[in-house]
């Protein structure tokens, strides 16, 4: 992303120093021709781009893989309530943090369609871990959404692995 | 008879005291992150901390000194300044990451207000620091911080792939710099400054004389190295649990939760316990380190075997230390954060405490028939060399990795 915006501020630069510079016909096609690049360079300013989304979705893939064994472990009645409540909601809140960052990033076109199935395995994701969170002793609960955490950490991995 | 006994009460409170929040974090991650590719560091760490514990164990029983005082004296104001500086910087660094760490603790036990725990952490800190003494305050937190060792069983109980352990303590490369990263995390981890200040004062606090230097050699090479143990187990934990479902830890919570796949609810409270214990040593290890180093600095009275009263400056110093701690925890920023730019700020500041010390400790007009000897100075040499790379490649890996997030 620094590098990104590096670009992009090196870009404005060279802009500005052409516009000064360059003037006559022949240097305004000269010009326009070196400023389509630039342009399209400076529509990708800020834009979220593949390493950083495939980063977000491999963390949403890693909260449901942890929160599959924390449920794994509440499913076996081999944990306790305030772990559950307390790390649950650590978890949970970070999917959401996630998800958040996901939707604020200006998207590119190609990304559309990834980002917005990452934002819905977040907010999957966050609802099991409240649902854990709410009531720690349904065990019954706990093995469901174990599996589909589980389900959920695959999938984002996979999705994560198409970027 | 009785200087066994000792013997055996240091090491069992080194083992407790040897892990702090930055092996906590950086342990766990590494095993998650690379499996076993990167118990090898640990023992690299771990011998580092030997060599220069011992050191500035021999320094202060020699000559009555502690390290920073000896720094001062041989490597002249500027440097002694520039050492301060920066150990204070880190050491208040250190001890709100280990604030914050025991409060996160709490709350995992206790479903509490976060802010609150900080408040109660640093109240309970503060008024065992200035009730208890020395040696009582080095046991409360060295033997309850032995529950850890869950973490020892639980890595036998997970049934690793003993050949490729065996592997994994082989010095090896990978070309990604995320491994570099979590090679000087690891590092670094075990060879944080602070330990050595507090132990190099301690020698004095405990009254060491010439006579006890075996006794600083047995402390120095069994409890570290009994402590290193427990690194290894929870990179081999953290690897068994975490590193085929592809979790990233990034809080205390998941270090525990690797004890609690073990062996359920009780493995999952004997980590928090000694968690607790472990991070409320290192936080008293951080302010009376931080106290140290100024008071030494400035040629104050210091030491916790004096009475309050009797080194006010000293008291006054490490009260300022928590209260500052408090401050910055408070401000919401997260403890494992705070951890990990903790342990690489250390890194980089490492050769600034340690060429003075490896330079004295080698001085036979300084230290007499206790100077180092051929393989004391060969192991000395080797490890500046491998500090001043790790040092000069922190900063640069921390930028490139993102903090260990690429």
């Amino acid at each position: 992303m620094n590098a990104l915006a590096d670009a992009c501020a090196c870009s404005r630069a060279r802009h500005q120093t052409l516009s000064m510079t360059l003037s006559g016909r022949g240097r305004t096609r000269q010009c326009v021709g070196f400023l389509a690049p630039v342009v399209v360079l400076l529509s990708a300013c800020g834009q979220a781009h593949k390493p950083g989304v495939r980063a977000g979705i491999t963390e949403i893939a890693s909260i449901a893989a942890e929160s599959a064994l924390m449920a794994d472990d509440l499913a076996r009645g081999r944990s306790k309530t305030t772990f559950i409540r307390v790390h649950g909601a650590e978890l949970s809140a970070q999917a959401q943090h996630e998800a958040e960052k996901l939707n604020d990033d200006p998207v590119a076109p190609g990304l559309k369609s990834p980002i917005e199935t990452a934002i819905a395995l977040a907010s999957d994701i966050g609802g099991a871990i409240d649902e854990m969170r709410i009531s720690p002793q349904d065990r019954r609960q706990a093995r469901e959404d174990e599996a589909k955490l589980r389900d959920w950490a695959l999938k984002a991995a996979k999705l994560a692995d198409t970027l | 008879m009785k200087q066994l006994f000792q013997v055996a009460l240091g090491i069992i409170a080194a083992i407790g005291g040897f892990v702090d929040i930055g092996e906590l974090v950086f342990n766990t991650q590494a095993g998650a992150a690379f499996r076993y590719a990167l118990l090898w560091a640990v023992p690299v760490g771990v011998i580092g901390i030997v060599v220069f514990a011992e050191m500035t164990g021999r320094i202060a029983t020699v000559s009555g000194r502690p390290i920073f005082d000896v720094v001062r004296m041989r490597m002249g104001l500027n440097v002694a300044l520039v050492t301060l500086v920066a150990s204070i910087l880190i050491n208040l660094i250190t001890l709100a990451a280990e604030v914050g760490g025991a409060a996160i603790v709490l709350q995992l036990l206790f479903d509490v207000n976060v802010s609150t725990l900080i408040l109660i952490a640093v109240v309970a800190l503060v008024l065992i620091v200035y009730f208890v003494p020395f040696g009582g305050i080095e046991r409360i937190f060295g033997y309850l911080g032995c529950t850890l060792l869950v973490y020892v069983a639980a890595a036998i109980h997970l049934k690793p792939d003993w050949h490729r352990l065996a592997s994994g303590l082989l010095p090896s490369w990978h070309s990604s710099a995320l491994y570099a990263y979590f090679v000087v995390g690891v590092i670094g981890a075990a060879l944080v400054p602070y330990e050595v200040y507090f132990y190099s004062s301690g020698a004095i606090e405990d009254r060491w004389k010439i006579g006890d230097l075996n006794l600083n050699r047995a402390n120095a090479i069994l409890g570290f190295t009994l402590g290193g143990i427990l690194s290894i187990a929870l990179i081999v934990v953290a690897g068994e649990v975490f590193f085929a479902p592809h979790v990233h830890p990034g809080y205390l919570g998941t270090t525990a939760l690797g004890a609690e796949r073990a062996y359920g609810e009780a493995g999952l409270l004997l980590a928090l316990l000694g968690m607790l214990f472990a991070v409320g040593g290192a936080a008293v290890e951080c302010a009376f380190s931080g106290a140290y180093t100024l008071t030494q600095f400035a040629g104050w009275e210091w030491g916790k075997y004096r009475r309050p009263r009797d080194a006010p400056r000293f008291t006054l110093a490490w009260l300022t230390f928590f209260a500052l701690a408090f401050v910055v925890v408070e401000t919401g920023v997260d403890p494992v954060l705070l951890t990990e730019y903790a342990v690489i700020l250390s890194v980089v500041a490492l050769p600034l405490t340690y060429l003075p010390a490896l330079l004295i400790a080698r001085d036979k007009t300084f230290m007499g028939e206790h100077a180092n000897g051929i393989l004391a100075n060969a192991f000395g040499w080797l490890y500046f060399a491998i500090i001043l790379v790790v040092s000069v490649a922190a900063i640069p890996l921390l930028l490139v990795t993102d903090g260990g997030a690429v």
